[in-house]
């Protein structure tokens, strides 16, 4: 029986915040085939959307407040997401 | 005005599909009209609270209480929907008859449109509460609503009425015989198209994650966010790369759909043979 072991299922957490309608950091990097928690917290004082069509998510982030929307396991490739809310606010998750 | 315009199109349009699709269903049945915009006006409602407490509802629920809130919403959509063609399934014949002979379905139509105003009320709240969030944002953050940011809303919203009428009027050209089968139809790719939306949602907040393989990868043929891609995802539930476990719903609430139809159909009465 393996004791402590770590599940093969638990997300990677990764931190993306908005501020001055910009995403920081702009581009993230997470493991090819774990899922990913992705934590989006917004300084601005407006609502953002946090969205993206490569990974399907959408989740509303009003302002102050942390969102935490999950990314099922991805295959190497870049993947986009933006601010629906304002699209020049854009960023991008890389999975080597 | 054009981010704005774009915007505000993006979100209502789905909702003008359904609305559409709502108006072809019910068309000839007394009042309908009143009802759907009860619907549409119950939704912009709710929207503005949904946008209100947006802050509040999306510390609920460890953080899911947006997914909680959208999957649920849409479940009742669900609900609505198979109800609505349950009952059509068993009274659509007396419906029809009453159309024939008043040239409009009076008593029998109208238990039906609660139910479809219902499902309006709700494709308007869920889309409407992000367009009052952005509204609000940009009104916000440039110290007061700008002139082109309103025409902008507004077109965009004018667009969605273009949508909802063109969805409507190409539905009624369908002759009346195949109109119940037609709208069944389509009402039970609606509903089947929002339980695998739920399941999205629940599937992003961490709630459910059996089954959460991709299937398939169609993005190359039809990516789900194109303008194409949104409108059959809101007719027919298209996505790109389902989990298996909205496939299965998909699936399984057509079955279901269909089999509860099936189970609560008018007997059928025979014709009297000539002698």
């Amino acid at each position: 029986m393996q004791a402590d072991a770590v599940r093969a299922d638990e997300p990677v957490t990764i931190t993306i915040t908005i501020k001055d309608r910009q995403f920081d950091p702009a581009e993230v990097h997470a493991p090819a085939g774990k899922p990913i928690a992705l934590s989006v917290k917004n300084l601005d004082s407006i609502a953002a959307e946090f969205e993206s069509e490569a990974l399907h998510v959408e989740k509303v982030v009003p302002p102050g407040r942390e969102a935490v929307v999950r990314v099922r396991p991805l295959e190497p490739g870049r993947y986009n997401f933006f601010d629906d809310f304002h699209r020049a606010t854009q960023g991008v998750l890389v999975v080597p | 005005m054009l981010p704005s315009l774009i915007i505000v199109f993006r979100e209502v349009f789905e909702a003008g599909l359904i609305i559409g699709i709502v108006m072809a269903v019910t068309s000839g049945v007394a009042g309908r009209g009143l009802w759907v915009v009860g619907g549409v006006a119950a939704g912009v409602l709710g929207a503005c609270i949904v946008a209100l407490f947006a802050g509040g509802l999306s510390q609920l629920f460890h953080g899911s209480g947006q997914e909680l809130f959208n999957a649920s919403i849409l479940g009742f959509a669900v609900l609505m929907l198979g109800w609505h063609n349950v009952w059509m399934a068993r009274h659509g014949r007396e419906l029809a008859a009453e159309m024939r002979a008043a040239g409009q379905a009076v008593v029998e139509g109208s238990k039906s449109l609660a139910a479809l105003a219902a499902v309006v009320a709700i494709a308007v709240l869920r889309e409407g509460s992000e367009v009052v969030l952005f509204l609000y944002g940009v009104a916000a953050a440039e110290g007061g609503a700008s002139g082109g940011m309103v025409v902008g809303g507004v077109i965009g919203l004018g667009l969605g009425a273009v949508v909802c009428l063109l969805t409507y009027l190409g539905l009624v050209t369908i002759p009346t015989r195949y109109l119940f089968a037609v709208t069944s139809t389509l009402i039970a790719l609606l509903a089947a198209g929002m339980a695998a939306q739920a399941i999205a949602f629940l599937e992003q907040a961490d709630i459910l994650t059996a089954l959460d393989q991709t299937v398939w990868d169609t993005s190359w043929i039809l990516r789900d966010g194109s303008f194409l891609g949104r409108a059959l995802h809101t007719l027919i539930g298209y996505v790109d790369q389902p989990t298996a476990m909205q496939l299965i719903v998909y699936t399984a609430t057509l079955a279901i759909i269909a089999f509860l139809m099936k189970v609560f159909a008018a007997p059928h009465q025979e014709r009297p043979r000539a002698a």
